[in-house]
Order: structure tokens, then C-alpha cells, then sequence
């Protein structure tokens, strides 16, 4: 049994997709009701909580995942990062109000100390860190967006999509972080073990640089 | 209320049986082939191992200074330890050196894992000149951990000489964030790299096959070959392989021709040892010439290290028999004489000198031992879950 992790929300979605492209069974995952392991042609999905995922590979509890690349980077864990989906495609941005947005423009002085909201605490302890601007950070598990408006913070750090929900709390842009996607990730064991199941399942997978014609580009 | 600083453990009970059992089973393997017990300081000094490990590892060094006000970290790495005492107490014509070791490492954890202290197994096979030392290491490890019935142990070997041959004729700035890639395992990473530079087709072609150079060892090696043709890793592989075979431990073997250990001193034949559900490795190790040669010492390197807790949860040995041996009116010369008849026989034993027997068969019930055993009538009895004795011997 090939045990495979998958993001719940609204990322599990183009998850399912990319598992069709693949020739995975999707049957019983599309018709999941509440249920969190299911199990389907000699797969079991296992549906965590997109910040959970990395952790179920890292024990060996999964062989492989679909895991965002802005969940990846801040829990930190040792992973395998082995194909870049390209799908659920969006970007850890610093945002704010254009108040806050200018103050970013002047000398970094203006901007020591301000409170940056957001759920993904370790990339933003980082994106300041290494610009050596020292601010103070408000964990939030969600609805950021609101942080600014309400006083809670001078901006946020979170992922973007369309930008309509900044547009709607009144923030912009200030900075992109990083771009985010979904990735096939699997543990150092299973990378060794399952291999010969891995290589089978994302070799499958037609990479960007495959689309663009080089056969070559991607070898897994 | 007594509390631990976050990130260390008391080990107690069964888990330091087992643990104890690991390390006692590694030294007398290892030791039988003339591997001498080493046991070095809790401190390194920072100013003799910061430049000696790679950016990422000092971040997860924890400094403290010393009482002389000597800027240190709690020991990280053993292998360091070892190199310099063989420097300064071996001379040439005493080498090759063999250590092995067991105690505590400390290491800020990466997420998810929040321990920092672990307890480490290593052995250091140092100055040899000869072939022969990376199959004598890898077949002792494989087979300490066949005999604490450790299932299907695999090493997965690599080398790092083959990743320097493969990137030999790449710029360095197209080659280092390759291989910074391999060795974070991101091979999303390595692949997009590979496409931001304008590379030779026969080039492109050669490195993008690299991580997929893994699996079965003779159809990884006949792979890499007619890519790459006979290099000198290619063939320093194809040896341990096939002694490794010939040793009967061949089914325990995989290449990965895309492993790069975390430490960058590594430089030959490199390998990380998996079993059990864990995600992560048992640990690894490898040749390190080149550190040797930073201690003006000529010849090999090599060592490896295991985390010792996670070897023990996944060990099947069983350990002697545990029983409470009632000693009754028995004397202590006696008892003490009879009790190690029994533990020639296989029992572990632990007096009790209560005057009834009942109070020994409690005592071995609180303990969970599924024996007692009374001395003066040299009888031992299983004890049945439910209640009395089930059987004697």
C-alpha cells in the first residue's frame, strides 16, 4: 500500500487534479464525506492540514505528499523536495496599507519595529532577519488581512492569490517573498525504499521545462 | 515539580535496556576487530571546529563557554574529536587508528524533531592506506544491526568524488547551486537550476540524470557508467558492492548517486543507513580524507554515526530474562553463588531478601518480569498473568 498526503482546503482540490493527471484513483477521495484516510487501488490518501503534511512525511507515515511550497519553508522540516506541481500558484507577499507601503520606499530606519502580522511566523522572522530589520511579529492563525485595519499590526505577511482580499482591507503589495506551489515532497526513506514507486508516479508528471520541449530538463 | 530543559530527556525502563543493549552490542562488534572505546570532551573549542563545518551545521552549534572563559559549543560532531587525538597521540608508524565511541551530541533540531541531545553510536577507521577500510566499516555496522534484529537494514551508498567529477567541467557558479541542491534534497530546486543555465546538450543530459541514479546497485552502476564511462567512483563503488556481496549482505544495499551529506568534509564513499517506518535516517557516514589531510595525516578516513534511541526502538534482541530471585534463609555467599548459575543460564536477576516469598513474586509482578525465582529450591517459575505460578525450571 502506497501511502500518499494531501492538503485539506481549497488547495485539495487542484491536489485531485494533479493526481488524475497521474492516473491515480480519485474515485472515493472525490467522494470523501468527512473521512480522512481512504483507501482506493492499493493508495491510501491520508487529508492533514496543509502545515501538517510535511510532518506526516518526515515520520515516515506517508511516502509521498502534496505540500505547499510556503508550508514547506516554514515548518522547516528535512523533506525530499522532488517535483514542482506548478498548481495552487500563488505568493508570500509583504502587505500594507500605502501609508505603511511608502515608509518601505525611504531609508530602512522608517521602518525598525513596525508589527508584521502573520501565520507563517518563521518566513517572516527570515525575510526581516536577513534584510537586518528588526520588527516585532504577531502570530495569527488567520484572517490576517484584518491585522492592519484594526490596529493589531502595520502589515502582514501572507500568501496572495488574486489580490482581492488586500484590495477589499484597503493593502497593497509592498514586497514578494516567494512564489508558492504545490510540490511533491516525500521522506529520505521513502526517497531510498519506494523509489521504484515514486519514479512511477511523478515521472509522469509533465514538468514545465518538459512542455517547453526539452526531454531532457527533467529526469524524475 | 521537577522539569527538563526542553529538547533533552531522561531515558529510563525499557527504552535505556534497550539502548544499553544497542551500545554494548556495537562495542563488543567493534571492538572485537581491535576498535578501541574513545571518549571525548562535552566541549569542543569554536575557534579549532567553526571553519571545519559548512554554514548550515554552525547555525545548529550550541555556544557556552567554559568557566576560563573559552568560547565553546556543546560537542556537535565526534569526528573532529577523533581526527585531532589521532594527530597528536599516533605517530605515523601506530596508524591506522580505530575508535569507537558512544555518548551524547548536541545539535539545534531541525522541525519537526525538538530534541537537541542525541545519543550517538560512531566508530572512526583512521590512516589506513590500503583498500578495504569503507567494506570493513559498512559490514561490521550491517552486522551489529542484524544482530539486534534490526529489519532489513539498508545502506544506501553514494560518493562524493562522483558529484565533484560530474560538476568538474561546470562553471563554478552554474555548479555550486547545483550541489547545494542535492545536498538539501531539493531536486525541484535542482532541476530549475539546471534550466537557468545555457549548459552543453551532453552536459544538461549527464546532470539531469543524476537523481535519478539510484535503486538497485548493479543497474545504477551499469546507468551511471554509460553516462558518465569508468570513473575512479564509479569503481571505488563497484568494489564495496561486490565485497558486500560477497559477505552475503548484498540485499542490504542501494546506490544513490545524488547523496551529499550534510558535512562537507566528506570525500569519498558516503552512505546513510534506513530501516523501520522512520522517515528520516538511522544516521550515516563516509570517507573524509580530505579532513585528514587539514591535520597534515596522509591516508584514509572513515566513520559513521547512529542515532542510538532510534536504533533501539526499532531493535527485536532480546535481552536476558528478567526475574526477582527470592533468596529466602539462604546466606549471602549462597545466594549470590546461586543466583549466577541462573544468570549463566540466561536470567537477569534481582535479589529480593524479604522473608516470604510472596513478597518477591509482588515484587517481580510490579516490575512486569515474567519470572521469579526461588534460590533455595533452585526452581524457577514462570509467572502466569492472572495469577500464581504457570510453570518451573
Amino acid at each position: 500500500m502506497f501511502t500518499l498526503c494531501l492538503p485539506t482546503g481549497r488547495v485539495l482540490d487542484e491536489a485531485i487534479e494533479v493526481l488524475q493527471e497521474l492516473d491515480i484513483p480519485t474515485g472515493r477521495l472525490k467522494e470523501r464525506g468527512r473521512s480522512l484516510v481512504i483507501q482506493e487501488e492499493g493508495f491510501r490518501f491520508l487529508l492533514a492540514k496543509p502545515m501538517d503534511v510535511p510532518v506526516y512525511v518526515h515520520y515516515g507515515i506517508a511516502d509521498l505528499a502534496l505540500a505547499g511550497s510556503d508550508v514547506i519553508w516554514e515548518t522547516g522540516a528535512s523533506l525530499v523536495e522532488l517535483r514542482d506541481t506548478g498548481r495552487g500558484a500563488c505568493r508570500i507577499v509583504l502587505a500594507g496599507p500605502k501609508k505603511v507601503a511608502n515608509l518601505f520606499l525611504g531609508h530602512e530606519s522608517q521602518v525598525m519595529g513596525l508589527r508584521i502580522a502573520t501565520k507563517y511566523p518563521r518566513i517572516a522572522e527570515e525575510y526581516f532577519a536577513e534584510r537586518g530589520i528588526q520588527v516585532e511579529f504577531v502570530h495569527l492563525n488567520g484572517s490576517i488581512e484584518m491585522a492592519p485595519r484594526l490596529g493589531l499590526s502595520d502589515c502582514i505577511v501572507d500568501i496572495v492569490q488574486t489580490g482581492s482580499t488586500l484590495r477589499a482591507n484597503a493593502l497593497s503589495v509592498i514586497a514578494e517573498i516567494a512564489p508558492v506551489s504545490l510540490k511533491f515532497v516525500s521522506s529520505h526513506k521513502s526517497l531510498q525504499l519506494a523509489w521504484d514507486a515514486i519514479e512511477e508516479i511523478i515521472g509522469k508528471f509533465a514538468s514545465p521545462s518538459k512542455k517547453a520541449g526539452d526531454e531532457n530538463d527533467k529526469a524524475i | 515539580m521537577s522539569r527538563l530543559p526542553k529538547g533533552t530527556r531522561t531515558l529510563g525502563g525499557d527504552e535505556a535496556e534497550r539502548v544499553e543493549r544497542c551500545r554494548r552490542t556495537f562495542f563488543e562488534t567493534f571492538s572485537a576487530y581491535g576498535y578501541i572505546p574513545f571518549y571525548a570532551p562535552g566541549l569542543q573549542l569554536l575557534e579549532s571546529a567553526w571553519d571545519k563545518f559548512p554554514p548550515r551545521f554552525r547555525k545548529r552549534l550550541i555556544p557556552v563557554y567554559t568557566p576560563s572563559s573559552e568560547a565553546c559549543c556543546l560537542r556537535a560532531d565526534m569526528t573532529l574529536a577523533a581526527v585531532a587525538y589521532l594527530s597528536t597521540h599516533y605517530s605515523p608508524q601506530e596508524r591506522p587508528l580505530r575508535l569507537c565511541y558512544a555518548g551524547p551530541l548536541y545539535r539545534a533540531p531541525i522541525p519537526p524533531e525538538t530534541d537537541f541531545e542525541k545519543i550517538q553510536f560512531g566508530a572512526e577507521l583512521l590512516g589506513w592506506e590500503g583498500e578495504g577500510a569503507d567494506v570493513e566499516v559498512t559490514a561490521l555496522l550491517l552486522r551489529s544491526l542484524r544482530q539486534l534484529g534490526i529489519h532489513s537494514p539498508v545502506v544506501v551508498l553514494g560518493h562524493a568524488g562522483f558529484l565533484r567529477e560530474a560538476m568538474s567541467g561546470v562553471e563554478r557558479t552554474v555548479a555550486a547551486p547545483l550541489m547545494r541542491a542535492l545536498l538539501e534534497r531539493r531536486y525541484d530546486a535542482y532541476f530549475s537550476s539546471l534550466e537557468d543555465f545555457h549548459l552543453p546538450k551532453a552536459v544538461r543530459k549527464r546532470l539531469s540524470s543524476i537523481p535519478r541514479l539510484r535503486g538497485n546497485a548493479a543497474k545504477t552502476l551499469e546507468e551511471a557508467r554509460a553516462l558518465f564511462g569508468e570513473t575512479v567512483p564509479l569503481r571505488d563503488l563497484e568494489l564495496i558492492v561486490q565485497a558486500l556481496g560477497e559477505l552475503g549482505l548484498g540485499e542490504n544495499l542501494r546506490l544513490d548517486l545524488a547523496l551529499a551529506r550534510e558535512l562537507e568534509y566528506y570525500s569519498g564513499p558516503v552512505f546513510e543507513i534506513f530501516s523501520g517506518n522512520a522517515g528520516v535516517s538511522l544516521g550515516g557516514g563516509g570517507r573524509y580524507d580530505g579532513l585528514l589531510e587539514q591535520y597534515g595525516i596522509v591516508g584514509q578516513a572513515l566513520g559513521f554515526g547512529l542515532d542510538l534511541r532510534a536504533v533501539a526502538s526499532l531493535s527485536r534482541a532480546e535481552g536476558a530474562i528478567p526475574a526477582v530471585a527470592w533468596c529466602g534463609k539462604l546466606s549471602s555467599r549462597v545466594a549470590l553463588e546461586r543466583a549466577d548459575d541462573f544468570i549463566s543460564s540466561g536470567y537477569r536477576v534481582e535479589l529480593s531478601w524479604q522473608e516470604h516469598r510472596e513478597g518477591a513474586i509482588q515484587l517481580a509482578r510490579t516490575r512486569g518480569y515474567g519470572w521469579w525465582i526461588d534460590l533455595p529450591a533452585c526452581t524457577a517459575y514462570e509467572l502466569d498473568p492472572g495469577n500464581g505460578n504457570k510453570g518451573a525450571s
